[in-house]
């Protein structure tokens, strides 16, 4: 089924090359008179049941346009002399719709088909009226229609990525998008018509398992191509207070109404601070949310209850989040203490007080009253103890000074560092061996002497401020347990009394 | 008075006074002498000088007095006890020298004698003596007489009357009057040589009871001999003992010679091993010696064979028959024993072998008894049982030495043919390729060790029951003893494995739960790799690939949940020594305690479980627990995926609690986040329904819940964490510097100022002290310079008035010649 389908949109291809706009559209042949089309009898045509059948059971692009040569599209209507839809257009407009919106699943492949001859500007701007109007009307029930729609939507280009060749002019040369008038705003009504469709489905009732897909393709793709980005406010504020999930989804569709358009949300940063938990750190979106975050947080001008409350709240995340969130956050929390000097005092305090109990509250969702600016980071003394080894480096920053520049938040995916870790260099020497050598004092002072030397000769040639560091390859020895192993499901943590919970 | 005062005031002279001019008269400065008489005071240090050094200067080697160190002459004795005091010094110093290099005649209470091989050294000087004397009669030419000389030698050439006698005597004759001549000299000069030694010997014992007599008068010589100590004692008999260096019997072997012994061991095993079967091919071929008998009975060829058993069955009955039917029971049985020893037996040792043989005689000699009790019917029953016995061949015995298997399905093959005793063939296999036995060994052990990790990996994958795991062990200890041949080819096929696993996962089964082939992989690292180091190449990939196993399954299921704290419990054997935190570990332990309450009070920390509501509730009791006993969880049943009992529940809740304490007990150390990590914990746990589970469960939640309060309030005490201050120097400022306590009469005092005097006092001190050293020297200088001008001076004068004489003398001569040579002119005239 796909390959077929592949293969024909390769031949539509093909048809679409070999006809242009090239200011070929007023010049018609010689031979054919131009009002025959207009002027001749309308043929018998499908019905809208027929019609909406006859996509169901049609498997080739090529079987639509069949058809569609058979039928007769425009005429010319009698009272005023102005080209008018014929009735065939119109049922095949109202055959597709309830195609699209039937009880059937559609696959996505097959709609990227229909979307090479539906989704064209010609016949999409008949078909748009019609489908705001269904849009309206559709229940929040009918899973399969909406997702229907969505996909068909999500291969409607807009005019600033892609125009559309026209449909019309194969079967007939005068179209009424023949008008000068038209030609003139021809990108701002296909643009009109993109914008009416999407407010339509934004201001649907649209189903809740479709949200999850609708809210991150509408915020990459569909609102900084909107005429009017601040009419979709509405979806995304309702999208906000629905659930966690569809807050943390939505988050960068409010930031950038909040930061472009002038839009204020009441207690925004609460709202944030209460969508920052652990389960956010074990998203795939994890990038994009603490990007998000970052941004939020990077103006100097916020009070210093928010800064310190959301370093307290990072700070307990940390202690549930797994290794390829820990980087980025720490980096994050040291950034955060850099950027705000005031919250310096979480890190280090000229007198030091005794308290009974840590005083900042994880459950308080308020953020005046978390007593966040009253504590320390001592979630930072456990990473110091973390399993991974740049982890514990990089908890470390505690215990120094405060640096004046901030540092760099860098993501990294579990498989690259697991990559990272492959690949560091091991071996050389056995274990004893370096053990032995260790302990010889003298070995070591003429290895300490011997080995800048040579540092030094090569950076007076390449020498430099920005020089790229010459990294020497260091080899780690590599150890290996000197008693021999107990059974595989035998061996027991020594540590404390355990009843027998296993057995083969 | 006053008039003295006026006439000493008179006396000085005041040109010899010196003024001290000041230009300038400083505040503060003290004033020095105004007047001053330098040449008076040179005056009194000359007088001074002469009084003291100059003094000893004189005296200087001139003034001594004579010490008399003669014996006997202070105390006034009389002449005769002078002279024996001095005798007895003389002969005791005397003895001394005399007797100092004396080996035989020491002074010493105990005599001690010299010896050589057992004999006394006086004994030895003798026999050379007797020696000595033997060589000079030889060397001597006085020994034989002039005459004798004459005659021997055939000296002069005239013949006088004598000689013509001595002709006529025989020439026997003359040579044995020669030899008793001979003897007779030297028996005159040995009587000489006794009588010599019987003086001196007689002399040496006079003079020794001479001086025993006189021993009692002298003092004694250098140290006395101490009594020995039980210290000296011991430090002699140490010294004696070191001498006697003992020689190692059983040397401590290197490895290489260890691996060699043990190879030539495996060797003669199977040597003995193969020659043990050939004998058992001997014993075959002594069959065919049967056939010969058969042969002698005198049948034709293809009809003996079907003759030959029907004579067997028919000589039965004969008197030969039954000697026959003997001999084939006898061997038989035989067989048998053979074969049962070598099997139970290991250790093939010669002793045994001859108890057997022993034993088999012994049961021979009983059946052949029982044999002559039984009828002919039994018998012919019992030949057709042993026949068949005898009929299927023995089983081979376990081999000593292997060839290293080329691939992996020979690998198999060898462990399924020897599958009783795979152990013994693992450890033969290894010891028979030491890498110092041959060339190359070191790779095909190597292979050996990819071949091991690659059958663990297999035996994990299938299906889990008690042999499989038994095999794993055994793989896993074949790879330890491996390991010490080559840690890096180890490392990295390890490497590889833990590599595959992670792939496994990215790709395909991102959130299924995991299989006991990741679990015994991640238990084999912690077995072979030290897990406590700050990084590890082999064990941290190990921890990536099990935490985000842990975090990114999902829990659907019972099954799965226990899947996934078996995962956790080989992370917390990693993390129990070294006390690292690990965040998915404690999320997941979390996480999977919310499944146990009903009301959660906050959400999943990990995305794998379930939140739809029959699920979400899979470790509650909403009802009394009525199955049976506590039993631990069949991993059998949970790995394969088999329908699992209604009793699950409670296994696996109780073992999440046991989880939850590990955590607790490692962590402990943590005294100031202990609390923000396990206060959830404790909220969770104490909102679980208790009531309905089973009274032995409840004490384990409740001495969790317990403890961890415990320790929760005592480590709530916080402190505000703060850096360590570095002093900073603050800046040099430009104000004036006010002292408030400034003496203007003192303005230099302090610490500084007084160290400055002390050292400006030294100085003029010293200065001082060469100055008047300089003096001395110049003034003693002087008085030689004046003493020797003097000398000189009387020299010349001595001088001058010898000189004198002699002119006068030589002027009163000249003028006598003078006056004579006048004389002479007149009376020529």
């Amino acid at each position: 089924m796909d390959d077929d389908l592949d293969q024909f949109f390769h031949d539509d291809a093909e048809q679409n090359a070999d006809f242009s706009d090239d200011g070929s559209e007023d010049e018609a042949p010689d031979n054919v008179d131009v009002n025959y089309e207009l002027e001749r009898e309308e043929p018998k045509s499908k019905s809208v049941a027929e019609f909406t059948k006859f996509l169901q059971e049609c498997e080739y692009p090529d079987d639509i346009i069949k058809y569609f040569k058979t039928i007769k599209f425009f005429e010319k209507d009698a009272k005023t002399g102005d080209i008018v839809s014929t009735k065939s257009l119109k049922f095949t407009v109202t055959g597709f719709i309830q195609y699209l919106f039937g009880t059937k699943r559609i696959q996505r492949p097959v709609l990227r088909g229909i979307a090479k001859i539906f989704g064209r500007y010609d016949i999409f701007h008949l078909i748009s009226p019609e489908l705001v109007k269904s849009i309206t009307h559709l229940k929040e029930t009918r899973t399969t229609a909406w997702f229907n729609l969505f996909n068909f939507l999500s291969f409607v280009p807009h005019p600033t990525d892609r125009v559309t060749k026209p449909l019309f002019r194969q079967f007939c040369v005068r179209t009424p998008f023949n008008d000068k008038s038209m030609k003139k705003r021809k990108l701002t009504w296909i643009s009109t018509d993109y914008d009416n469709v999407w407010m339509a489905v934004m201001n649907g009732k649209i189903s809740d398992k479709l949200t999850l897909k609708l809210i991150p393709y509408i915020t990459q793709n569909v609102i900084s191509k909107l005429k009017a980005p601040f009419k979709s406010a509405d979806f995304f504020f309702k999208m906000f207070d629905k659930t966690d999930y569809h807050g943390i989804l939505s988050l960068g569709a409010i930031f950038r109404l909040i930061s472009e358009h002038n839009f204020e949300y009441p207690k925004f940063y609460d709202k944030v601070y209460s969508l920052t938990n652990p389960s956010l750190l074990y998203m795939s979106q994890k990038e994009s949310i603490l990007t998000l975050l970052d941004s939020f947080l990077s103006s100097t001008h916020l009070p210093t209850y928010i800064t310190a409350s959301f370093l307290k709240r990072l700070s307990r995340c940390l202690l549930l989040a797994p290794i390829d969130a820990q980087e980025p956050i720490l980096g994050l929390i040291r950034n955060l203490v850099i950027r705000h000097p005031n919250c310096s005092e979480l890190v280090h305090r000229e007198v030091p007080q005794t308290l009974y109990d840590d005083p900042f509250d994880n459950d308080e969702t308020d953020l005046h009253k978390t007593r966040a600016l009253e504590s320390s980071l001592w979630e930072m003394k456990l990473l110091q103890c973390h399993w991974n080894q740049s982890v514990r480096k990089r908890a470390h920053f505690v215990d120094k000074s405060i640096q004046k520049i901030e540092s760099y938040v860098r993501f990294r995916c579990t498989d690259e560092l697991f990559s990272v870790n492959m690949a560091k260099s091991f071996g050389g020497e056995d274990g004893e061996a370096e053990k032995y050598r260790k302990l010889q004092d003298g070995d070591e002072d003429e290895e300490g002497t011997g080995k800048p030397e040579p540092k030094k000769a090569r950076r007076k040639g390449f020498g430099g401020k920005f020089a790229p560091k010459h990294e020497e390859k260091v080899t780690r020895a590599v150890g290996v347990n000197s008693e021999a192993p107990k059974g595989i499901l035998d061996r027991q943590v020594p540590i404390i009394d355990v009843p027998t919970l296993w057995k083969i | 008075m006053g008039v003295d005062k006026k006439q000493k005031q008179r006396k000085t002279n005041p040109f010899e006074l010196k003024f001290n001019k000041s230009k300038h008269d400083i505040l503060g400065r003290k004033k020095g002498a105004q007047v001053g008489a330098p040449t008076a005071s040179r005056k009194r240090a000359h007088e001074q000088r002469e009084q003291t050094l100059g003094v000893e200067y004189d005296r200087k080697n001139k003034i001594s007095k004579i010490v008399d160190k003669r014996l006997g002459e202070k105390d006034g004795k009389s002449e005769e006890e002078k002279g024996a005091m001095r005798f007895t010094e003389e002969r005791v110093k005397n003895y001394k020298r005399a007797s100092k290099f004396n080996l035989t005649d020491d002074g010493d209470e105990e005599e001690e004698v010299l010896t050589h091989k057992g004999k006394a050294l006086s004994d030895i000087e003798k026999y050379d003596k007797s020696m000595i004397s033997d060589s000079d009669d030889d060397e001597e030419p006085g020994n034989l007489g002039s005459n004798m000389v004459k005659v021997a030698h055939f000296g002069g050439g005239e013949k006088t009357a004598e000689e013509h006698v001595r002709e006529k005597i025989s020439r026997e004759d003359m040579i044995s009057n020669l030899i008793a001549k001979t003897k007779l000299a030297r028996h005159e000069k040995q009587q000489q040589k006794d009588e010599l030694e019987l003086m001196t010997e007689s002399l040496d014992s006079k003079y020794q009871a001479l001086m025993g007599k006189m021993k009692a008068s002298f003092r004694p010589t250098g140290r006395q001999p101490l009594e020995k100590d039980d210290y000296d004692k011991l430090t002699i008999t140490l010294k004696t003992e070191a001498d006697a260096r003992a020689t190692p019997a059983d040397r401590k072997l290197s490895e290489e010679e260890e691996a060699l012994k043990e190879k030539e061991r495996l060797e003669t095993l199977e040597a003995a091993r193969i020659s043990k079967n050939n004998a058992f091919f001997n014993a075959k071929s002594h069959l065919s010696a049967d056939a010969d008998v058969d042969i002698d009975a005198g049948s034709k060829a293809d009809a003996r064979k079907v003759q030959a058993k029907n004579s067997r069955f028919e000589v039965k009955f004969d008197d030969e028959g039954g000697l026959i039917d003997e001999d084939t029971v006898e061997k038989s049985r035989i067989l048998k024993k053979n074969l049962d020893g070598s099997d139970e037996s290991d250790d093939d040792e010669d002793l045994e072998d001859e108890e057997e043989d022993l034993d088999d005689l012994l049961e021979d000699e009983d059946e052949l008894e029982e044999d002559s009790d039984d009828e002919e019917a039994q018998e012919a029953q019992k030949v057709v049982k042993k026949a068949k016995k005898s009929a299927p061949e023995p089983a081979e015995t376990l081999p000593f030495v292997f060839e290293m298997p080329k691939n992996y399905k020979k690998f198999c093959a060898l462990l399924e043919k020897h599958s009783e005793s795979m152990d013994l063939v693992l450890e033969r296999l290894v010891k028979c390729h030491h890498p110092s036995l041959k060339e190359g060994n070191k790779k095909r052990l190597n292979k050996l060790f990819l071949l091991c990790l690659r059958w663990f990996d297999d035996m994990s994958k299938e299906e889990l029951t008690a042999e499989s795991v038994k095999e794993m062990n055994l793989a896993q200890e074949t790879m330890h003893a491996l390991m010490k041949f080559d840690i890096q080819y180890g490392v990295r096929c390890v490497r590889a494995l833990i590599r595959q696993h992670w792939k496994g996962r990215q790709d395909k089964q991102k959130s299924s739960p995991v299989s006991f082939g990741l679990i015994s992989a991640i238990r084999l690292v912690s077995g072979l790799f030290p897990v406590a180091d700050s990084w590890h190449p082999v064990v941290v990939p190990a921890l990536f690939l099990a935490t985000e196993a842990l975090c990114s399954a999902k829990c659907a299921n019972l099954n799965a949940l226990a899947k996934q704290i078996q995962l956790a419990n080989a992370i917390v054997e990693y993390v129990s020594e070294s006390k690292r935190y690990v965040p998915e570990l404690v999320a997941f332990a979390r996480s999977a305690l919310l499944l146990a309450v009903t009301e959660k009070s906050e959400k999943f920390a990990t995305n794998g479980f379930p939140i739809s509501k029959p699920h979400t509730e899979m470790l509650c009791f909403e009802e009394k627990y009525t199955g049976p006993a506590l039993q631990p969880i069949s991993l059998t049943t949970i790995f394969n995926n088999s329908p699992s009992d209604p009793s699950l529940k409670l296994h696996v809740l109780r073992a999440l609690l046991s989880l939850i304490q590990h955590l607790r007990v490692i962590y402990s150390n943590q005294n100031e986040t202990y609390s923000i990590v396990f206060k959830p914990f404790l909220r969770i746990l104490e909102s679980i329904q208790a009531k309905n589970l089973p009274a032995e469960v409840q004490e384990e939640l409740e001495t969790l819940c317990a403890s961890m309060k415990a320790e929760i309030g005592a480590k709530c005490r916080l402190v505000h964490l703060s850096l360590v201050k570095t002093e900073k120097s603050m800046l040099k400022m430009l104000e004036p510097r006010f002292e408030w306590d400034f003496d203007p009469e003192r303005p230099h005092h302090g610490p500084k100022d007084e160290k400055k005097k002390l050292t400006k006092n030294l100085r003029n001190e010293r200065r001082g002290a060469i100055k008047e050293l300089r003096k001395d020297t110049a003034f003693l200088a002087r008085k030689q310079l004046s003493s020797v001008k003097t000398k000189d001076r009387a020299r010349i004068a001595a001088t001058k008035r010898v000189m004198g004489g002699l002119m006068q003398q030589q002027g009163e001569w000249n003028k006598e010649k003078r006056t004579a040579d006048v004389e002479k002119k007149k009376d020529k005239k």
